[in-house]
């Protein structure tokens, strides 16, 4: 089950990120990025939405608010300093909920699952890099030099 | 022709980025209203001329299907054909929708000229 989320989800992170902002998404190790000395610390948003069905669970994205900016540009059609932190908010929010629709679609094409309404909200570096939850798949991504971790938490 | 479109999301950026799709794809459309659920576009549909509306599934308060359902039982609007656009790619869906008359379902992530041809292909039936 676990290798099925596994496949599954490279596969709809890939086409969501092409489709939707134009990024190419590929699967990494979950080190760290190195950031230069010059630059500012980097701040993060975790995207949450809840599923329930015939597997329920919760799908998380955390990411740099720097990669949520890149993707609201290209969704949105905007330019750098037009976008705002709740159009990045939404922006993560529309991503988990397309992301997490598509994976369920890729695992049971016949049911249907109720989704919880996605919610976005800032975290810590520390809150980024934090253990993953018991039953967990976690997936890391280099989107264009940034990085997005997925987690998949199933309940059993 | 141009057609008068309405856009039933519960996302503004959702909204934003549906109605510039739409005008980019090169389909018809005249104006553009939007609403955030399903209650308010059934408010919407009674004050406005609207020829094709283009809902979300999953929305508070009043959700695309129900939206669908009752403008089914309203002889006045039941010609307005509607289509889903959604996350939810599920047979089961798909087929609730279609029973409740839905023409047209769209699963986001979706390439503009894909909206193009479905929302062609929907208003071109419905005028037959």
């Amino acid at each position: 089950m676990f290798e099925n989320v596994h496949q599954a989800t490279r596969a709809v992170i890939s086409k969501v990120f092409e489709t939707m902002f134009y990024l190419w998404a590929e699967p990494c190790d979950g080190g760290q990025e190195q950031s230069q000395a010059s630059e500012p610390p980097p701040s993060f948003l975790r995207g949450e939405i809840g599923f329930e069905g015939k597997f329920s669970g919760a799908l998380r994205l955390s990411l740099s608010t720097g990669l949520a900016r890149k993707m609201a540009i290209n969704f949105m059609g905007l330019e750098k300093d037009e976008v705002s932190e709740s159009q990045m908010m939404d922006v993560v929010s529309e991503t988990c909920n397309t992301t997490c629709g598509n994976l369920l679609s890729h695992l049971d094409k016949k049911s249907a699952y109720a989704l919880t309404p996605p919610r976005t909200q800032p975290i810590s570096a520390e809150q980024l890099h934090e253990e993953s939850q018991p039953g967990s798949v976690l997936l890391h991504f280099d989107v264009e030099g940034e990085r997005l971790r997925v987690e998949i938490q199933l309940e059993s | 022709m141009a057609y008068n479109v309405l856009i039933v999301d519960d996302s503004q950026t959702m909204r934003k980025v549906i109605r510039k799709t739409v005008t980019l794809s090169g389909f018809a459309m005249g104006d553009c209203w939007e609403a955030g659920d399903g209650q308010e576009a059934l408010e919407v549909v009674k004050t406005h001329n609207i020829d094709l509306i283009l809902s979300d599934l999953n929305m508070p308060r009043m959700n695309g299907l129900e939206m669908v359902k009752k403008l089914g039982e309203d002889e006045g609007y039941r010609h307005i054909p509607v289509v889903l656009i959604t996350t939810d790619g599920s047979q089961e869906r798909l087929e609730e929708a279609q029973a409740l008359g839905v023409k047209g379902y769209l699963q986001k992530p979706f390439h503009p000229e894909a909206i193009r041809d479905l929302l062609t292909r929907v208003m071109e039936s419905s005028h037959v």
